[in-house]
């Protein structure tokens, strides 16, 4: 049974994330800007998934919970994306450079998607709690606004 | 002449005159029965074929096959639907859908091999088959009832309240009536087929639906609610033993040991994988079970694929059904959406992309509140439970664009000014007579070339576990193919007996050769007969390849079984080929009611999707490439017009068909013993040169 490789998410080298980062990455993007991705299951082929933000792709990716199948609510049909496409939209409408490369450079040719889920799942979970992070602990300024 | 399997006679019911007939099945037995029957039937009762699909004079038959009802594994609990469609664009072509579960058996139980429905009742009635007793009931109270409780009236009424807790009940007054325990098998429709929605399915049981082609609104059309059967017959079989060894062998063979599998998956609880290994349960394919559940299949089925859960929430779903909603934010919400579809009795396979797409046009800005698409659906909770009970009321009922959804997603974007644009896109990727796109249409082509050349998605996984899926599950997981694609195209062209592999190959060229033509060809004759007229069960028929056997040949049962359980039922003795022969022979008679209705090869193209843009998902398909076999994954792969073109001139030479018109010719017909389609296809001017 495999299990997710925290420690390897950790291990690799990425800048902070800056506040304006977070606020771009957890914001809804364009119809035009969104990642097409392919929900692929017998009864109907590979349906086509348009993801309009960066939590939408983390849920979409850990949807096929491969390290916890047999657990309530686990669903394991297979959320298929491609790695290549993913960096490009990290990257380009993200705006996250250094999480485009982390990815880019896991994502070994060979791989197949479950190795590569395994891979950079943790990766995004770990840039997700960083941009969270640095959202929840800035001072709410609305009020005073 | 069959000495077993049928019970022999045909139940005739005019809605119009409340006239009823029993029609010898003798008269139709050459067809085997299903589809061919049903098809038989329409040809000689539907004397102007161009009809539209609510017209009074379409009929609707819902056929059995002589295997219905008895132990002939994955065989027995289907029933064939025919009737001329209202989903399909431009023309609402002749078709077919089917459901599985105990509907068929009961009927062959109460001494009927199928019923012909024509006509239209002046006000709601239902269908009371008990035996041989046929009675019109009013169902003025139970319009407007879901199907669920449609269903639990009839059984109340038929069973005078015994069927609940499987009492013991007679079935007549009389000594003789017959004593059951079992609740009538009703096959119903909801309110959205009360409503004469395009989508709409008939409905049996908790999750056996026949949903294509839009066969509740044909029925509400006729302002039938339901057809109930119950029986307490018997069916005789011809060679008792014979089924009986064949049963056992082929569990032997091919049947899932749940205490020593053959083959496990190497992902614990994958429920992907039951593709390949066929454990009990697995049709619901995605979803893993988080409470008490337990496997139910279909009448005589020894695969059982789908399941029932504690909570009662989406029993007996599987398939497209029960991943409709998988947007949402729970299984549990992904079942109670299940559920919505099946109470309302809505076909899923139109909204499945569809419920996408309309979010697509709602981020692009078209659709929504003020917008040119007016919508005031909470499009903003798209994603949610809440959303999606709406979203579903609203096709139901028609209000806000559920009043244009009624149609169907394709009417609505023509409707709309959208369907060129978005089916040129892709965004609205429907390639075929306003089908939903289920297989890539540019890659997998025994799905997409035999849905337009034919009259719906084809909705035939047979060939498609194999080819598809064997490769796809085991290369997401990284795991080696259990099966070479050169090995598993060989047994595929052996079993067949089409004889050449290449009629698999799925490379750039090799989707354009006769070979394929062939390979197309034999596909539409195996499931017109063996599948829609006789009843084998695409989850489990044609076996090719079984995965299970332990020791490690891969060879599977067809096509020793198919024909050996129907000469052990029926005592006849027909070959795999004489089959073949006969699935060719209807569905030649299906393409001729389709000429009727208009069909030419100028209509049998796709949408510019197909055509102008390429693949973006892989799609592990064998590939011949570079002189050696193998599984690849088709990215960028787009379909050739011209190439498409002259491929459809060598499928109509294949089929002995005019490659100018695409129209049947007299030589073919009469080849089959079709002569007086011919003579019907010749007054109308569309006789084949």
């Amino acid at each position: 049974m495999d299990v997710v490789n925290e420690d390897a998410a950790v291990a690799v080298d990425m800048p902070p994330a800056t506040e304006e980062l977070a606020r771009r990455a957890l914001a809804k993007v364009s119809f035009e800007d969104r990642l097409v991705a392919y929900r692929m299951s017998p009864a109907a082929g590979n349906v086509r998934i348009d993801l309009y933000s960066f939590t939408e792709v983390g849920e979409y990716m850990f949807g096929t919970q491969w390290h916890e199948v047999g657990q309530p609510d686990a669903r394991v049909d297979i959320n298929w994306l491609d790695v290549d496409k993913l960096s490009s939209w990290l990257e380009n409408v993200i705006g996250d450079a250094a999480l485009a490369k982390a990815v880019h450079e896991v994502n070994v040719e060979g791989m197949s998607f479950r190795e590569q889920v395994m891979a950079i799942g943790p990766l995004l979970k770990r840039r997700f709690e960083e941009y969270q992070a640095l959202l929840t602990s800035e001072p709410d300024q609305t009020e005073s606004d | 002449m069959a000495t077993g399997g049928y019970v022999g006679k045909i139940l005739y019911v005019n809605l119009t005159t409340g006239d009823m007939e029993e029609i010898p099945t003798a008269d139709y037995e050459e067809w085997g029965g299903g589809h061919g029957m049903g098809s038989a039937l329409f040809f000689d009762r539907v004397k102007d074929k161009t009809i539209d699909g609510y017209h009074p004079d379409n009929l609707v038959t819902m056929m059995t096959s002589p295997l219905s009802g008895t132990l002939v594994p994955s065989a027995s609990g289907r029933t064939e639907c025919n009737f001329i469609g209202i989903q399909q664009v431009p023309v609402g072509w002749y078709t077919r859908s089917n459901f599985g579960g105990r509907f068929a058996g009961e009927l062959k139980f109460a001494g009927w091999d199928g019923i012909a429905i024509q006509g239209k009742s002046e006000t709601p009635v239902w269908l009371n088959i008990v035996n041989g007793t046929v009675t019109i009931e009013d169902a003025s109270g139970l319009w407007g009832l879901d199907t669920y409780e449609t269903q639990e009236e009839i059984w109340s009424i038929v069973s005078g309240g015994n069927a609940d807790d499987g009492t013991w009940y007679g079935l007549s007054t009389g000594r003789d009536g017959g004593r059951t325990t079992q609740r009538p098998a009703v096959a119903t429709i909801g309110p959205a087929g009360e409503h004469l929605n395009r989508n709409a399915c008939v409905l049996h049981d908790a999750g056996n639906a026949a949903g294509q082609g839009g066969l509740g609104g044909v029925l509400g059309s006729k302002n039938l609610k339901a057809v109930s059967v119950i029986g307490t017959g018997s069916i005789a079989i011809a060679d008792p033993a014979a089924l009986v060894d064949a049963r056992m062998e082929l569990q032997a063979a091919h049947g899932y040991d749940v205490d020593a599998p053959a083959l496990e998956g190497p992902v614990p609880n994958f429920a992907f994988y039951g593709i390949i290994e066929g454990h009990p349960g697995f049709g619901p394919l995605i979803l893993n079970v988080d409470q008490p559940a337990r496997a139910q299949g279909c009448m005589g089925c020894f695969k059982n694929c789908r399941r029932r859960l504690s909570n009662g929430i989406s029993n007996e779903d599987q398939c497209v059904e029960s991943l409709w909603w998988v947007s949402g934010t729970s299984q549990l919400e992904t079942n109670k959406a299940t559920d919505l579809l099946d109470k309302a009795g809505l076909n899923v396979y139109d909204l499945i992309n569809g419920h996408s797409y309309l979010n697509s046009l709602y981020q692009m800005g078209i659709l929504g509140p003020g917008k040119a698409i007016e919508s005031n659906l909470p499009w903003e909770k798209y994603g949610t439970y809440e959303f999606i009970e709406q979203f579903v009321d609203a096709i139901v009922n028609q209000t806000d664009i559920g009043a244009d959804l009624a149609d169907g997603v394709s009417r609505a974007a023509i409707k709309w000014g959208r369907w060129d644009e978005d089916t040129s896109s892709g965004l609205l990727n429907r390639p075929q007579w306003g089908y939903q796109q289920h297989y890539e249409p540019r890659l997998e082509v025994e799905w997409s070339y035999g849905s337009l050349f034919g009259d719906r998605d084809i909705n035939e996984h047979g060939i498609n576990w194999h080819v598809h899926w064997h490769a796809t599950v085991t290369g997401m997981i990284g795991q080696a193919p259990l099966i070479s694609a050169e090995d598993m195209v060989n047994l595929i062209a052996e079993g067949t007996g089409v004889g050449d592999p290449m009629g698999w190959n799925y490379s750039p060229d090799g989707i354009y050769t006769e070979a394929k033509a062939k390979a197309i060809a034999w596909h539409r004759h195996y499931t017109r007969f063996w599948k829609q007229s006789i009843g084998y069960c695409d989850w489990a028929w044609p076996m090719f390849i079984n995965y299970n056997n332990r020791d490690g040949d891969f060879t599977g049962m067809s096509p020793g079984f198919e024909p050996r359980f129907f000469n052990a039922v029926t005592g006849k003795n027909i070959t795999w080929q004489d089959g073949l022969e006969l699935g060719r022979k209807i569905w030649n008679l299906d393409r001729a009611i389709w000429v009727l209705q208009g069909r030419h090869r100028d209509l049998e193209v796709y949408t510019n999707y197909v055509y102008d843009t390429p693949t973006e998902a892989p799609d592990a398909l064998p590939m011949y490439l570079d002189g050696e076999w193998k599984y690849d994954p088709g990215l960028g792969r787009s379909l050739d017009r011209e190439k498409f073109e002259g491929f459809k001139t060598t499928f109509y030479t294949v089929e002995g068909w005019d490659t100018a018109t695409g129209w049947p010719t007299r030589a073919t017909l009469d080849e089959l013993g079709l002569g007086k389609v011919a003579d019907e296809l010749a007054a109308a001017d569309k006789l084949g040169a």
